[in-house]
């Protein structure tokens, strides 16, 4: 088997893998698709679980720091973008560690009945373009028409109930930003489940653990502190659109892409060995 | 009212979270379990007398590829039957199958339909009680099986037990566009994880229609083809095993065939499936819950679920218009139902193969480009759940007020009758 830390083989068992697969005449036979799989489960599936709930002590640890950091990050930014108001610290907590995130101070507008219109408006504008998208671009319309269909509910639900939608802004980023710390959380773990099975270093496994977690420390907080910029200048009629489809669904995509890619670095298990 | 919505968006995250363990489960016995893949080595037999149909409406861009690769097959001519099945085509499909013919009468008889109700199910309806052997392959006209294939599929009919064969499809378009990519990434979920996982763990592998075969006795027990369904393969697939009969898959035998390459092609495609499991889920659930004495817990379960995956389509537009309403009741999206809702669903839609499935299939085929593309899946899965959530209200309406289904067929991409075409 491969080296567990650095995944390629040694030269004992890359002659071994040469061998086992000469055929007649000095051709390779090699394993159909059909039929490979991985061996050692036991050992695999327990290793991996193990790296995947390390990973997540290591993240519920680096909380506090991960906390004050998104504080000085939404400070900077706040400060950047001229918002009204303080940056103000939540206490949360995760599990058995408390401590703080940043919040926005300042409440957004509830939509007039002009906002309402210019909703009612982009709504149409979404509808026309998404019909007018063909071809190649038809999951765009779906998508598009996806995003009408949540703004309508935002449309509707302001036009007859303006008083009481549930949501202050400031609840909202805590909120965005604490459903974040879940999926940050599930990282380690889903990997575990998933990715760290396969025949990659541990190296590997921790680098990709690590660009995951990374970008969305830096992703998380610059999202909440957009879509809380967008809510203030748009009203709460937009807040809908961006909790339901440009939130966590959008974090997970980037978790996907991010596992998508990792997924396609090369196996020294299924690889092609060279001739010696 | 709070509590009115919870509890059906909890039941409804419930049925993801049984999905998404399942398809974790699969994936992690493709990776680890012990393969089941009976008799596929067998070379030399008493090999017994097959028949080959190949339903062809309006296929003049593509059966000659068909039939030469048939003609090329590595299986005893003497017991080896061509049977194009020409149904009500328009095109030169017929001209082509009698060019064949002349020039192969004993191993090339196509048998041509005129009239009747249009679909495959009814051509294989009408045809089957004309056509010898004792296996009866089946291929759609745009498929191109390798020589060796004939033989893998038929093996397994050597166990007694054996009422159905499936082997691997293969899209061979890949490389056309975005969807042709996506599509060959659900494929290699469908069968280089599910449907092997299904097989190693003595569940229910389906038989699909195409690359696969029933032994012929089997079928008459089980009352034949039933023209009155979109989904011919899935009906059979459940009968069989109702009846006792064995459905055995094998990934080593592949065959590659056309995916759609435009986005209406394959909504049309996908909402014919919806229509035709949908038909099987209301016809089969009620006998498979009645469990017959021979149905172990776990087959029954599978079945259920397996009839089910269409059915999910619509269940989650259910689910995410609660989980809308929760939310402008002041359910804190932080709370979880929102996420676990959004993770679930991202990654159980489409074909639904889980992105984990997919992902270890792709790389097991060793398509590690192609694996990048997993996020684009998403774009897939929307446009399906949205037409297979349409079919499926469709269906009840049409149902409701009387109406008949219909049958389309899916479009072919390749440039004529040239691959091998008769002279």
């Amino acid at each position: 088997m491969a080296s567990p830390v650095t995944g390629r083989l040694t030269d004992r068992e890359r002659l071994l893998r040469v061998l086992s697969q000469r055929g007649a005449r000095g051709g390779r036979i090699e394993a159909h698709r059909a039929m490979l799989r991985l061996p050692n489960a036991g050992r695999r599936l327990s290793a991996s679980l193990l790296l995947g709930v390390a990973g997540l002590a290591g993240f519920v640890a680096l909380l506090p720091t991960l906390g004050a950091f998104w504080g000085t990050l939404f400070r900077r930014i706040h400060a950047a973008l001229g918002l009204p108001g303080p940056v103000v610290e939540r206490p949360t907590a995760f599990g058995p560690v408390e401590f703080t995130v940043p919040t926005v101070a300042f409440d957004a507008p509830v939509p007039m009945p002009r906002d309402l219109a210019i909703a009612a408006g982009v709504v149409a504008g979404l509808i026309v373009i998404s019909l007018a998208l063909r071809g190649r671009w038809l999951p765009a319309a779906y998508f598009l028409r996806a995003v009408a269909v949540v703004l309508t509910t935002a449309v509707g639900f302001f036009a007859f109930w303006p008083d009481q939608f549930p949501y202050r802004l400031s609840e909202y980023v805590v909120g965005h930003l604490q459903a974040g710390l879940v999926v940050m959380g599930l990282v380690p773990l889903v990997l575990g489940f998933t990715f760290y099975l396969f025949d990659l270093s541990v190296l590997r496994k921790i680098l990709l653990t690590a660009m995951v977690l990374g970008h969305l420390a830096i992703f998380l907080p610059l999202q909440a502190m957009f879509h809380a910029l967008v809510v203030s200048q748009l009203t709460l009629v937009a807040m809908p659109v961006l909790a339901l489809l440009f939130g966590i669904l959008l974090d997970v995509m980037v978790f996907v892409a991010f596992y998508g890619w990792a997924m396609s670095w090369p196996s020294a298990l299924w690889e092609e060995v060279p001739r010696p | 009212m709070r509590t009115a919505l919870l509890i059906p968006l909890l039941v409804i995250v419930g049925i993801v979270v049984v999905y998404t363990l399942r398809h974790y489960l699969f994936t992690l016995n493709r990776l680890f379990g012990t393969h089941r893949q009976p008799y596929v080595d067998i070379g030399v037999a008493d090999w017994p007398h097959v028949s080959v149909l190949v339903p062809a409406h309006n296929e003049e861009k593509v059966i000659a590829g068909m039939l030469d690769a048939l003609l090329a097959a590595d299986y005893p001519a003497d017991r080896l039957v061509i049977v194009p099945i020409n149904d009500r085509s328009t095109d030169g499909t017929r001209a082509i199958l009698d060019a064949y013919a002349a020039r192969h009468p004993a191993r090339v008889k196509p048998y041509h339909r005129t009239d009747g109700r249009p679909g495959k199910a009814a051509a294989l309806a009408e045809a089957f009680p004309t056509i010898a052997g004792e296996v009866h392959l089946i291929f759609d006209a745009d498929y191109l099986p390798g020589q060796g294939l004939i033989k893998q599929l038929v093996a397994p009919f050597f166990d007694p037990e054996v009422g159905a064969v499936m082997g691997r499809v293969v899209p061979l378009n890949v490389s056309r566009s975005l969807l042709t990519r996506l599509l060959d990434l659900e494929r290699s979920g469908g069968y280089q994880v599910d449907q092997q996982a299904r097989m190693n763990l003595d569940l229910v592998p389906q038989y699909g229609g195409t690359v696969g075969g029933v032994r012929r006795s089997a079928l008459e027990a089980v009352d034949g083809w039933r023209e009155d369904t979109l989904a011919e393969d899935t009906d059979v697939t459940y009968r069989l095993i109702l009846g006792g009969w064995q459905v055995v898959y094998q990934n080593r035998s592949e065959c590659y065939e056309e995916v759609p390459e435009t986005w209406p092609t394959r909504i049309r495609q996908i909402k014919r499936w919806a229509r035709g499991h949908n038909q099987a889920l209301a016809a089969y659930t009620g006998r498979i819950l009645a469990k017959p004495a021979h149905l172990r817990p776990l087959v029954a379960l599978d079945g259920l679920l397996l009839l089910g995956v269409f059915a999910m389509g619509p269940l989650l537009l259910i689910g995410w218009g609660l989980a809308t309403t929760l939310y402008y009741l002041g359910y804190q999206i932080s709370t979880g139902i929102l996420p676990i809702l959004a993770v679930a669903t991202y990654s159980t839609l489409g074909n639904f193969a889980a992105f984990f499935e997919v992902a270890t299939a792709a790389r097991l085929d060793g398509s590690r480009n192609r694996i990048r593309l997993l996020p684009f899946l998403l774009f897939g899965f929307l446009v399906s759940l949205t037409s297979v959530s349409v079919a499926t209200l469709s269906q009840l309406v049409g149902r409701f007020r009387g109406e008949d289904h219909t049958w389309q067929k899916t479009e072919r991409y390749r440039n004529g009758p040239s691959i091998g075409g008769p002279a």
